[in-house]
């Protein structure tokens, strides 16, 4: 804490000059590491009808250059918030290169890829629950089933799909910007130049009706409201892009910054205008292959008006958490706060603005095209199109863009149905919910919607769980790695994530008494509301609607008859979770 | 907070250490979980309270209860 803040303003190079070591030569994103991920083609099988709604699996590339290799762990010493790849803008000084870490002293990632990947995409590797490879054991629609074969085949847009976030990137090939310009077409500046254009570039936000897409749903011309009205002369606002993807059940970030970078970096770069910011940050998490990627798309950009810088945060569950992004940007420190909200008070006191990779992706599109042609597709409340993940026990997992609104069901179509008898859905990540099935089909995939299904829209992530495993057991290891990823700041949470994790431990193992179940449903009742995030409600959400979903189970462990279901069932995103081995928040 | 005005009372989770004075204190409105942390009532502290209540947040060895206005939780 006693390291000097770091300024926004000019030393950023300093900053990055003072590492002990190159930037993300930092222990990599470990949570899920054993199954490799790569894009696959849609299942040639079964695509039900999905005239209106394009698929994104998108064809495989085998190593797309740009991806650069993992770096390796256990780099010593102390971190600060590395910042790097500002961008000379208008207001800003060029920035000095030659004070960049430099990437080529990056020592590689010892680990070898497994042989099966002939082509693995170092900067896809986290996309969703996607397809692992080689397959899980206990899934057999997915071990010798009609797996797609891992060449590069044609694009596959279902007949008059539209795909919006990642229109013209069927290659799973990210283009530069010129591409990137020739798909969208460029920005329009002018209409939105000056005051009057931020202040119009609001309301059309508003009247679009966009929500935020990083969980919360939130009204994004709110923030942007809040954010401008707090700004004033002696404290200029700044844009934080949350690219920084937490939850492991979701890849549509990771895929989106992959392919679509410039759509991001389009729409920071509208709302620091919009907000009257100078100093914009795109997020991502320490060791994410992608900081390259990203740093080369904001050397392209010669027009925004604030100087964007590509940072990256410790590795943890709760360190994309909005409080604890602007914490990490202020003092280093990437944990939550129980602070003043960010839009008053953010990175350094000033006015920040915090919205997720996607949310800044629609509105670039809606800068171009308006807000009608936003919500001619999702629903009144839930207007547009959104990422969402797909992985579990189905045929075809991937990122897909669908309609808000469109019923889970179809959803699951797009990713070929499920491979194996699925008794349940998780639906929203690790702080969401499971869904029983079959009735999950029918909920719609809309805040609105999941609402109606008692639930959250949270991350949009499905998993699908085979009826095979036992549903309490997947929901301990899951607590057990959220209780870890605990920032272990507040005592309910501190305390309360082991306690849940160990009664489903007893409940999973049959060793629950009734006792013990009053004990649990109490913990369920205290703890959420009482942390400075809301990972400890995520927590109590994720079980409570375990017990619901899984109640058969559960009745049966009560009465001492521990089900036979072996682990190896449980989708290795949820079963191969473990916490971060590095515990370090800076 | 002149008079009239709701007062409500909140714990700042990070700043609890669980050292429970605010429980001896302020019993009418002050419970512990099992692990000794404040539980504090959602409702207005009753004015005959405020200045128990006072008294406990003063005495709070890491000044995390806090009278607030009553209202929407800050955040």
């Amino acid at each position: 804490m006693n390291e000097p803040t770091p300024e926004l303003g000019t030393p950023m190079p300093d900053l990055a000059a003072q590492l002990p070591g190159p930037v993300s030569a930092a222990p990599p994103r470990p949570t899920v590491t054993p199954p490799e991920y790569r894009l696959v083609p849609p299942p040639s099988v079964p695509l039900p009808p999905l005239a209106d709604h394009p698929s994104v699996p998108l064809p495989g590339d085998p190593v797309p250059h740009s991806a650069p290799p993992r770096s390796s762990p256990g780099v010593p010493g102390p971190r600060r918030p590395t910042m790097s790849g500002g961008l000379p803008a208008v207001t800003a000084p060029p920035r000095v290169d030659g004070r960049r870490p430099a990437p080529p002293t990056r020592p590689r990632d010892p680990r070898p890829l497994p042989p099966q990947v002939g082509g693995p995409l170092p900067a896809l590797r986290r996309v969703g629950g996607l397809r692992p490879v080689p397959a899980a054991p206990g899934r057999p629609g997915s071990v010798t089933g009609p797996a797609p074969a891992p060449t590069p085949q044609a694009a596959p847009v279902a007949p008059g799909s539209e795909s919006r976030l990642l229109a013209g990137r069927h290659q799973a090939r990210p283009g530069g910007l010129a591409a990137h310009l020739h798909t969208h077409g460029p920005l329009p500046r002018a209409e939105l130049s000056g005051r009057q254009g931020a202040r119009r570039l609001i309301e059309l936000v508003e009247l679009a009706g966009l929500r935020g897409r990083g969980g919360a749903g939130f009204p994004t011309a709110r923030k942007l409201a809040a954010v401008t009205n707090a700004g004033n002369i002696r404290r200029t606002p700044v844009v934080v892009a949350n690219g920084c993807e937490g939850d492991p059940t979701s890849g549509k970030d990771a895929l989106l910054l992959h392919l679509a970078p410039h759509l991001v970096l389009d729409g920071l770069a509208l709302a620091a205008h919009a907000v009257g910011a100078d100093e914009a940050m795109l997020c991502v998490h320490r060791g994410d292959p992608l900081v390259e990627h990203l740093e080369r798309a904001v050397a392209e950009r010669t027009d925004d008006p604030a100087a964007v810088h590509v940072v990256t945060a410790p590795t943890r569950y709760v360190s994309s958490e909005s409080s604890a992004l602007v914490n990490y940007l202020t003092r280093g420190d990437a944990r939550p706060t129980s602070a003043a909200r960010a839009a008053e008070q953010g990175v350094q006191g000033r006015p920040t603005l915090v919205d997720n990779v996607e949310t800044l992706a629609h509105l670039a599109l809606i800068a171009r095209h308006g807000p009608d042609w936003f919500r001619a597709r999702g629903t009144a409340d839930s207007p547009g199109t959104t990422l969402v993940t797909v992985g579990g026990s189905v045929v075809g997992p991937g990122v897909f863009e669908v309609d808000m609104g469109m019923p889970i069901g179809r959803v699951l179509g797009l990713a070929g149905g499920t491979s194996t008898p699925t008794q349940a859905l998780l639906l929203g990540g690790l702080g969401g919910s499971w869904l029983p099935m079959p009735s999950a089909v029918d909920v719609e995939l809309s805040h609105e919607g999941c609402a109606a299904g008692g639930t959250g829209l949270g991350v949009a992530s499905l998993v699908a769980m085979p009826a095979a495993a036992c549903g309490l057991r997947a929901t301990a290891l899951m607590l057990r790695y959220l209780a870890a990823e605990s920032a272990g700041q507040c005592g309910p949470c501190m305390f309360g994530l082991p306690a849940l994790a160990e009664d489903l431990d007893a409940a999973a193992t049959g060793t629950m008494d009734r006792e013990l179940s009053a004990r649990l449903r109490n913990r369920l009742e205290i703890i959420p509301g009482r942390g400075a995030c809301r990972h400890p409600d995520g927590a109590v959400r994720l079980v409570s609607s375990a017990l619901d979903t899984f109640r058969r189970d559960l009745t049966n462990h009560l009465y001492g008859r521990p089900c036979d279901a072996v682990d190896a069932s449980i989708p290795p995103v949820l079963r191969e979770l473990s916490a971060s081995d590095d515990g370090g928040w800076r | 907070m002149s008079g009239g005005e709701w007062i409500g009372l909140r714990v700042d989770p990070i700043g609890c250490r669980a050292h429970g004075l605010c429980q001896e204190l302020l019993p009418e409105l002050v419970t512990l979980d099992e692990w000794g942390y404040p539980m504090v009532a959602g409702r207005p502290v009753p004015p005959e309270l405020v200045g128990e209540a006072r008294r406990a947040a003063a005495a709070c060895p890491t000044l995390a209860l806090r009278l607030v206005r009553a209202g929407p939780p800050v955040r």
